[in-house]
């Protein structure tokens, strides 16, 4: 039962994932005549990449996400666009966390390490393809055990490069921040995360709206920034970013969850 | 006539609403259509369009006065009035990528131009958490097949050669010498190096890249942190030092200072275990870093390094079938200055490093002082010039003077401290100029090649040479990979009281690594081959008698590690080395003459609860020239030994050694403890190290390598 309100609060909650990006920030296209692609598989991959993770988690199967996995291969095979293996590697995220979810660390890892391993080998990355593989490598990192610490440096110096390659793209500060949040402090983490997610909550999603591009990141801030505040008993400031978060994502059940833990405080 | 005015109205809209369909192209430079690129006009950007996969678009335009805006990730965003296009025609746009960043560029520049070709890039990390190292950037090394160090020592030989051969560079200046009481008695167990100044240290096991000279076998980098994340105090206590470590930041992502100290002493270490310890009587290290890193504005960057440290050591020792006192002394200072210029498409480097020591060593009629001068220049620049292909060159100069005030005995079998001897003052300079070109070139996604070339400007009487190298990775996939390289290389031997002389040495090296690597599995596999000669009076000087004038070295390496169980890891490593050496044109066994050396280690690494780590290191003994005889010298009253003419006919047993280090970490707020302990040696094998004789030769007896012995110590952190 608990499960399935979390999964009904996170269906509720993934409509901001991707279509609540605040108007002041983003231009949104009224006409865009052309493109035979406009109602292709890629527009607006991200939701579908989203939606058919959360679909997969309701009906506990992965039909949804492994469907749309197929759909990616075929696609990337026909047209060869480095920007479709983007999008493939992004799908194995949330197939692995899938199959967390369930429990299965095997498969889970499996799923990661492939999408790592796609962006490891993608040739000519930019600040979004080192943001992406930084973030992959951020989740798989803890099934590495020993390993992980000399990952750690790797994750950091490709979050960096995301951002030396594009100082205003918020999900390479995100990336950055979210692994120097999951770096045991042992390994130097802890120490840098709340200055990169200061920086990514006050970068716009995206510049220009684009529904083949990327645009996630500015929630997942807004969470990580709050956890950070709870942990660190900065109470005051846990309140005003959950705050700006809810105002910005309302339905983000994972941002609504942690105002359990600021009442009273 | 409305209908006419009609007419000519709806003619006249239709005829405005074709102008007003722009049909496009968005390529790149090489042509290839640009997927999802932004299409969009400037005075109001809600009007636009997405490029498809062929990179076409379709955009309706209202105002041809208006200005056309495509953008994309890593490309520059380009303008197109619209005034100046052809509506009737398909456009077509040309995107160039972004020029690097300077943010970029301090990230690209900050790795070594030759990083590809490396054999093994290590971290701190990966020193504090190597089985072998004891914290020791130097001794991580020796768990590598590629390192043939058999004197327990940390000065890196690799792949059979002798260490004089190989270099270490910190921060683009050589460390001669780069081990503690690095003096006769040849102990140097540890580095000059202190593990928390260190960013990044590569190992360049043969072939090593030209950008660095002096070097005819390997070469180890080293480069030291950029910044800092936090301010820390760090200070240790052990059975045998006491120290003291300062990170902090002057001016935040601008500047930082390390400085650290260590006191180190026998008392507890030598008195606790003193039948373990047979040559050891007293010691005390004293030794202070400081590290100083800053950045002036946004393209200017400076590094400097000092170093200092004063040792004493009193032990015994034995040589012949003389056994005595021997009493040493040591003070070395040494600076690493480093100003970086980052240009738009470079870096330039001017890296500036000087050392001076004075030694003393004192046994039976020997005594032996020395000073040594060392200055170092070399001006790099680093050229990222197009986005395959990089460049650089460089010039350097090198200068070295020794002066040597040494009483020497006046017959080498007679050393008791009232057998004759002379003195002897001898003062040596050595000083040379190179310039070096390197590229590196990806060819494709499977193919890279590398080469390099670097010559002297001889002065004087000194001999011309060239060096030149290549290397060709070739990617099988992205789990396999090839590394053919080849190199003729040209270095000076460091004198030492053997030989008070800078002689020019030469190697030819060709090798072939192989690389194997997953997620839990590392393989790695070698072949190479080494012929190394002296290019003016003999190889290398092996001691008092002998100058090998050829050493071929032929090896194969083998290298395992797999990781399982989440927190364990294996490696298991074997070397087969056929050495051969010249001397006076006859050809005998190589001291490093091994059928086997096998490198095995067993890690448990989980910091919530312990690190252990098990380590073990086998091979067959090293050779060594007998004495088969002796006749007695009236004059000395020594007996004379008579050495074997078939040279190093005798081989010591073979060499056993497994050790276990254990350390806990405990975390308390900012405040962290670790606690560390080893046993060296646990089996406590008697591993020969030298050979030794009764009075007139007739029996022998050896001298051993170190015993089963303790160490243990805590180290407490702050952050703050």
């Amino acid at each position: 039962m608990t499960r399935l309100l979390f999964v009904l609060l996170f269906l509720s909650s993934c409509k901001g994932n991707t279509t609540q990006i605040a108007k002041s920030q983003i231009v949104s296209y009224q006409t865009q005549i052309q493109s035979t692609q406009q109602d292709s598989l890629l527009s607006g991959i991200q939701s579908k990449i989203y939606h058919a993770f959360v679909e997969s988690l309701i009906s506990r199967n992965n039909t949804k996400l492994s469907n749309l996995s197929k759909e990616l291969k075929v696609l990337y095979k026909e047209r060869n666009q480095k920007l479709i293996l983007y999008w493939r590697s992004y799908l194995q995220y949330y197939s692995s966390i899938y199959y967390f979810e369930k429990g299965d660390k095997q498969n889970s890892e499996k799923e990661i390490d492939k999408g790592t391993a796609w962006m490891e080998n993608m040739e000519n990355k930019n600040s979004e393809d080192y943001a992406l593989l930084s973030l992959l490598q951020g989740f798989g990192i803890q099934f590495k055990g020993m390993k992980a610490m000399f990952i750690s440096s790797e994750i950091k110096k490709n979050a960096h490069t995301a951002i030396a390659l594009d100082s205003t793209n918020l999900r390479a500060y995100y990336a950055y921040a979210s692994n120097d949040f999951h770096t045991p402090k042992m390994f130097g983490g802890g120490k840098e995360a709340e200055k990169y997610l200061l920086k990514a909550i006050s970068l716009p999603s995206q510049k220009i709206k684009n529904t083949y591009l990327p645009s996630w990141g500015k929630k997942e801030s807004y969470e990580m920034l709050i956890k950070l505040y709870i942990k660190q008993e900065k109470w005051g400031l846990a309140k005003k970013y959950f705050l700006e978060g809810i105002k910005k994502y309302p339905n983000s059940y994972n941002i609504k969850e942690l105002a359990s833990k600021l009442v009273g405080k | 006539m409305r209908h006419s005015i009609l007419a000519i109205l709806l003619l006249a809209s239709s005829f405005c609403y074709s102008q007003s369909l722009l049909h496009g192209t968005v390529i790149n430079k090489k042509g290839k259509s640009v997927f999802a690129a932004n299409v969009y006009l400037k005075s109001d950007t809600n009007e636009g369009t997405i490029t498809g996969f062929d990179g076409k678009f379709t955009l309706k335009i209202s105002n041809i006065k208006d200005t056309l805006i495509v953008s994309f990730i890593g490309f520059k965003t380009k303008e197109v009035p619209l005034a100046s296009v052809t509506f009737n025609k398909p456009l077509m746009i040309t995107l160039e990528k972004n020029a690097q960043s300077l943010d970029e560029l301090i990230i690209t520049a900050g790795y070594p131009i030759s990083e590809k070709f490396s054999v093994v890039k290590m971290t701190k990390l990966d020193i504090y958490f190597n089985p072998v190292s004891q914290g020791d950037p130097l001794k991580a090394i020796t768990i590598l097949p590629a390192s043939t160090t058999t004197n327990e020592t940390a000065n890196p030989s690799l792949r059979g050669s002798s260490a004089d051969r190989s270099r270490v560079i910190l921060n683009g200046v050589p460390i001669y010498k780069p081990v503690r009481a690095s003096s006769l008695n040849n102990q140097g167990f540890f580095s000059l190096f202190n593990p928390e100044i260190i960013d990044k240290m590569y190992v360049y096991a043969s072939n090593p890249p030209l950008t660095y000279g002096n070097t005819s076998a390997g070469l180890v980098q080293i480069q030291t942190t950029r910044n800092i994340k936090t301010n820390q105090l760090q200070l240790s206590t052990s059975l045998a030092s006491t120290g003291f470590f300062l990170s902090q930041k002057i001016k935040k992502d601008v500047s930082f200072i390390q400085v650290y100290g260590n006191y180190q002493f026998s008392d507890a270490f030598v008195g606790l275990q003193k039948d373990h310890l047979p040559n050891i009587k007293e010691f005390t290290t004293k030794d202070a870093g400081l590290n100083f890193h800053t950045k002036i504005g946004n393209r200017l960057e400076l590094n400097s390094f000092t170093y200092f440290i004063d040792e004493k050591f009193k032990g015994m020792n034995e040589l012949f079938t003389y056994k005595g006192d021997v009493d040493t002394k040591n003070k070395r200072i040494f600076t690493v200055n480093n100003l970086n210029y980052y240009t738009k498409k470079g870096l330039l480097s001017i890296n500036m490093g000087a050392n001076t020591s004075r030694s003393t060593f004192r046994f039976g009629n020997i005594e032996s002082k020395s000073r040594i001068t060392q200055l170092y220049t070399s001006l790099n620049y680093k050229w990222f010039a197009l986005e395959n292909f990089n460049l650089q060159f460089g010039v350097s100069y090198d200068y070295s003077g020794n002066k040597f005030n040494d009483s020497i005995p006046v017959y080498f079998y007679a050393l008791s401290p009232n057998s004759p001897n002379f003195k002897s003052d001898t003062a040596v300079s050595n000083h040379f100029s190179e310039a070096y070109l390197y590229t590196t070139w990806n060819i494709s996604k499977r193919w890279t090649f590398s080469t390099g070339v670097r010559s002297n400007i001889p002065t004087n009487s000194q001999k011309y040479y060239f060096s030149s190298q290549f290397g060709l990775k070739y990617r099988l996939s992205n789990k396999q990979s090839f590394l053919l390289s080849a190199g003729r290389y040209h270095n000076y031997t460091t004198p030492d009281y053997y030989s008070h002389a800078y002689n020019l040495l030469s190697s030819y090296q060709v090798a072939i690594d192989y690389s194997y690597k997953t997620d839990n599995t590392l393989l790695k596999a070698a072949a190479y081959f080494i012929n190394g000669t002296g290019e003016q009076t003999g190889e290398q000087t092996l001691d008092s008698f002998f100058v090998i004038n050829k050493t071929n070295t032929f090896g194969i390496e083998f290298f395992l590690q797999q990781d399982f169980y989440k927190y364990f890891r294996f490696t298991f490593s074997n070397s087969f080395i056929n050495q051969s050496i010249e001397i006076h044109d006859k050809s005998y066994k190589g001291q490093k003459n091994f059928n086997y050396l096998i490198k095995a280690t067993l890690q448990y690494n989980n910091y919530k609860l312990f690190s252990l780590a098990l380590s073990y290191i086998g091979r067959p003994g090293t050779s060594y020239n007998p004495v088969i005889g002796s006749t007695f010298d009236n004059q000395t009253g020594f007996y004379k030994p008579t050495f074997s003419t078939n040279l190093f006919s005798s081989q010591y047993k073979s060499y056993n050694r497994l050790d276990l280090s254990l350390n806990k970490y405990i975390k308390f707020k900012k405040n962290a403890l670790i606690a560390f302990f080893s046993l060296n040696n646990i089996l406590n094998f008697k591993n020969e190290r030298k050979v030794l004789y009764n009075i007139d030769y007739s029996a022998n007896h050896f001298n051993y390598f170190q015993f089963r012995t303790i160490y243990f110590g805590v180290v407490w952190q702050l952050e703050y």
